[in-house]
């Protein structure tokens, strides 16, 4: 028997109330009389030991007041009905976090995590079951249900911590996995959201073990590699710690080293001004002063090492060519932009001069399409249909209102109108990097497009990387700032066509796709080795989850992919969850299993106990009649 | 206490206007009330006056006509007066329930009745008794003739408790054992014995030759029972016995009509053994008692 909303039995006072007013209405007085004689009459009509007597009334109030209180304390019946499987099952949720893996004497917390674990896996009887989940980004089924001992922990063994924060949605999601009767153990180092906490139905089964304590940490939190020989760096490093400390940093490019300190008050930043870097590539900042957490402790950038670089931007509308100079300048100020009509590539002028065996870094052509352009990457916005004899992409009709899929606020996806767009279908080996829809209402929202029309793409062709824009630029699209998720679409674009292919940079957690023909090895920064194949469209794909270096290596070529991390969230680790924030915090020294496992259901029993009082109300009011004047017996004598 | 009242100047004074009701004590003289000496036969001497015709030639004094030559005739107190005791129950009953203070009033009655007594020249007496542990307890006072003794009564009264069983009969006994010759005798009783007891005690005190007269007291409460509604714990006062009841509705009034009966079976008694018997219910009831009850009833005149 269980009660939703024990508190109410508070009023189960009522009770002792109920006795003492009894017990006064049942009082006797103490009266010395001259004779007994005089009561003869009286006493030979009123039985002994009166006192003693058992009241009807009083039982009958007594049950009723008790029903009420308990229906209104929500009590429910449990029942065990059959079970198919064995008498208990518990199911092991583990938060693989960034900050489990902080380091505190020597084991992460997620080692902590693993040992209370394993003590729950020793004292369970040997026909126990369980299972085990994992999440951050996503709940991951670790292991199914088992009474396999060993095979559990070798799986919470395995366990590692990703760089990710994780995502409350992801631990509603195991935990609803974790469903049925069984036992939730939840591993983690931060408290649980109070709706969990008091979801009737998850609390009474959830044990939450809070691991850690409150450690010192410090991160970078962004790095500018600024402009070779031309203009600074800055680094961004927070202190998580409660009291200062000098931190100790490295800024390294190749050929090129560069050590610095900064000393950060408590629970601030800083920002460490480096440079100007005299070489290019790829920059990399860590912090050498040693700390508890230390997938926050690198970050990566690049910065272009050549001079001289030229893009060319072409298009018949002179103020799409002015907007895309500025956006291209913007993404790289040492760029050199030549803008033209591609009437004047058409007649053969080429109005500049890169000078012998030179080629363009970049070339951006609106509406149109010029062949013959040496540049070591294309990008086309709302391409003409000779596209498609050039690169493997196929150009379609146009449509009038256009929308580009961008993130919202909150974390779901919106629809941008845009306006005018070509639609594109890539080939194999394309990339489709943002999609949209082709509606033609406004305000459409995400949900309601019929289906995923690719918007941005990136591809390799002959003619070396391109990338296709579907929606037109016109009217200064790029500029809007209603628009701004165009204008973040193209220059994430802008930013992976001048970048060298043999280098991507990521935030953990996002998704690195790349094309390739064939399987690929993928080298984690963890060591650790995997091969990864192709999909149907030619491509391979992995989840940055590790914070650092991977590489990619396809035949006769390699790929780096640099994943970043940072969450200002993850990184506090001295922003420990009080205990008075755990409700029914995990008590490792409880019982390791309480609740059976099979169908458990719950029957409530307000209505029964409301129809119980109600009956015995009725009884009441019978006695009640019964006893009053003129009818039954005399009253009391 | 009630009986504290019994010597109040003012109640004194309006007890010295009323005068008991005896119907063989004064011999000489018919009338409504004594005053003064009256002379009669006796044997002790009180005064001297001038011989008038007609006058007892026995009691002309000689030896003064032969020294004086006078014929002065020698007066004597006479011997009229009668012994008035006023018997009081003081058992344990009279003390309950305690808030009516029957015994109080009991000896409130006792003190007034006596000081009736002594204004008429008679010697009153007050006695007490109860069947206690170690048997008859009995507390007489000394008689008193004289107004001037009459405030001696008053250590007595106020010293008078209630404890012990009734012993209406035995207490008679006791005292026609001192053999007084016969004269009034009051008995002021709850009467809360069996009826054998106190009709055993009235006919001794009638074979005696006592002129008898019975006062039954009860109090306010006892009376009307106007006892407090709701459970009750009875405890008997003298035999210590305790019963539960409800004190409502029907159980009132069964009480009272158990109250009626006693008393209406006392006073026919009373009234075939030409007893007088009069009912003092309650202490407010004194003055009501003492000026309509007792007159109407012949105790007092």
């Amino acid at each position: 028997m269980g009660f939703g909303s024990p508190q109410n039995l508070l009023y189960l006072a009522a009770l002792p109330v109920l006795v003492l007013i009894y017990l006064r209405a049942r009082s006797r007085r103490n009266l010395e009389v001259s004779s007994l004689r005089l009561f003869e009459e009286v006493l030979r009509v009123t039985p002994r030991g009166r006192r003693f007597q058992t009241d009807r009334l009083f039982w009958l109030e007594a049950a009723t007041l008790s029903a009420l209180v308990l229906a209104l304390s929500g009590a429910y019946l449990k029942h065990r009905t059959a079970s198919a499987g064995p008498a208990r099952l518990d199911t092991l949720v583990f938060d693989l976090g960034a900050s489990m893996g902080a380091q505190e004497g020597g084991q992460s917390r997620l080692d902590r995590a693993k040992q209370e674990a394993f003590q729950i896996l020793a004292r369970a009887a040997p026909d126990d079951r369980f299972s085990v989940i994992a999440y951050a980004l996503e709940a991951e089924l670790r292991h199914a249900e088992s009474a396999d001992r060993a095979s559990i922990k070798a799986s919470v063994a395995a366990l590692a911590p990703v760089a990710v924060a994780p995502r409350p949605a992801a631990l509603r999601a195991a935990l609803m996995r974790a469903g049925g009767p069984s036992r939730i153990d939840l591993f983690t180092d931060r408290a649980v959201p109070e709706t969990l906490m008091r979801d009737p139905v998850l609390s009474p089964r959830l044990h939450v073990h809070l691991v850690g304590a409150r450690a010192e940490n410090f991160a970078i939190a962004a790095l500018d590699p600024g402009m070779v020989n031309t203009t600074p760096g800055m680094l961004t490093v927070r202190n998580f710690s409660d009291s200062l400390h000098t931190i100790g940093l490295e800024i390294s490019v190749p050929n090129e080293r560069i050590k610095t300190s900064a000393t950060i008050p408590p629970r601030s930043q800083a920002f460490i001004r480096f440079g100007p870097l005299k070489h290019g590539g790829l920059v990399h900042a860590r912090i050498a002063t040693p700390d508890a957490l230390a997938a926050d402790n690198d970050r990566y950038a690049y910065t272009e090492g050549s001079q001289g670089r030229h893009a060319l931007v072409v298009s018949p509308s002179a103020e799409v060519r002015a907007d895309l100079s500025r956006i291209l300048i913007a993404v790289d100020p040492q760029l050199s932009v030549i803008a033209v009509e591609p009437e004047q590539l058409r007649a053969g002028h080429e109005p500049y001069d890169l000078g012998a065996g030179q080629r363009l870094a970049l070339v951006v052509m609106h509406d149109c399409y010029v062949r013959g352009i040496r540049a070591g990457a294309r990008l086309i916005i709302f391409p003409s249909r000779e596209v498609m004899v050039h690169l493997p992409v196929r150009v379609g009709r146009i449509v009038e209102h256009a929308q580009l899929r961008v993130a919202g606020f909150g974390g779901e996806d919106r629809l941008l109108v845009l306006g005018r767009a070509r639609m594109i279908e890539p080939g194999p080996g394309v990339e489709t990097l943002a999609s949209g829809a082709a509606g033609s209402g406004m305000g459409t929202p995400a949900g309601a497009a019929s289906s995923a029309v690719p918007m941005v793409v990136l591809g390799n062709g002959e003619a070396g990387r391109f990338a296709v824009v579907a929606f037109d630029v016109r009217n200064h699209l790029l500029l809007d700032p209603d628009r701004a998720g165009a204008l973040i679409a193209t220059v994430n674009l802008m930013k992976r066509l001048l970048a060298p292919l043999s280098l991507r940079i990521v935030s953990t957690g996002s998704w690195v796709r790349l094309p390739s023909a064939a399987a690929v090895r993928l080298l984690r920064p963890d060591g650790t080795a995997t091969t990864l194949r192709p999909d149907g469209q030619r491509m391979v794909h992995f989840q940055a989850l590790l914070a650092g270096r991977y590489r990619v290596e396809k035949p006769g070529e390699q790929v780096e992919v640099m994943a970043n991390y940072y969450d200002a969230a993850e990184s506090d680790l001295a922003a420990y969850p009080r205990a008075s924030a755990l409700a029914p915090a995990g008590d490792t020294q409880s019982p390791a299993f309480s609740v059976p496992t099979g169908a458990t259901s719950t029957q409530p029993l307000g209505g029964l106990l409301m129809a119980f009082a109600l009956a015995l109300f009725v009884i009441e009011t019978g006695i009640l009649i019964a006893r009053a004047p003129g009818r039954g017996k005399p009253h009391d004598v | 206490m009630i009986e504290a009242r019994a010597f109040d100047p003012q109640v004194l004074a309006w007890l010295e206007r009323l005068a008991l009701g005896i119907q063989r004590s004064r011999s000489i003289r018919v009338g409504e009330r004594s005053v003064g000496r009256i002379q009669g036969v006796g044997i002790e001497p009180e005064n001297f006056r001038n011989y008038a015709p007609g006058d007892d030639l026995r009691f002309l004094d000689w030896n003064v006509f032969a020294r004086l030559d006078d014929l002065v005739t020698r007066t004597y107190r006479a011997t009229r007066q009668i012994e008035i005791t006023v018997l009081v129950d003081s058992s344990a009953s009279m003390g309950a329930p305690y808030e009516d203070d029957k015994l109080g009033l009991a000896l409130l009655l006792a003190a007034a009745l006596a000081y009736i007594a002594i204004c008429d020249n008679n010697s009153a007496r007050l006695v007490c008794f109860s069947r206690t542990r170690g048997g008859l307890h009995v507390q007489a006072s000394p008689f008193c003739r004289r107004l001037e003794t009459y405030p001696d009564l008053r250590p007595f009264v106020t010293a008078v408790r209630s404890r012990g069983d009734t012993a209406l009969d035995e207490g008679v006994a006791a005292f026609l054992s001192e053999r007084r010759p016969a004269g009034l005798a009051i008995l002021i009783s709850d009467f809360l014995v069996d009826a054998a007891e106190y009709e055993s005690a009235l006919a001794r005190l009638l074979t005696a030759g006592f002129e008898t007269k019975a006062i039954h007291v009860m109090g306010e409460r006892e009376s009307t029972g106007s006892f407090e509604a709701g459970l009750c714990m009875l405890r008997d006062a003298e035999s210590g016995e305790r019963r539960e009841l409800v004190m409502a509705g029907e159980a009132i009034e069964l009480y009272r009509a158990k109250v009626a009966e006693l008393a209406q079976r006392l006073a026919g008694f009373c009234t075939r053994h030409a007893i007088a018997y009069a009912q003092a219910f309650g202490v407010a009831s004194f003055e009501r008692v003492m000026t309509r009850e007792l007159p109407r009833l012949g105790v007092i005149r």
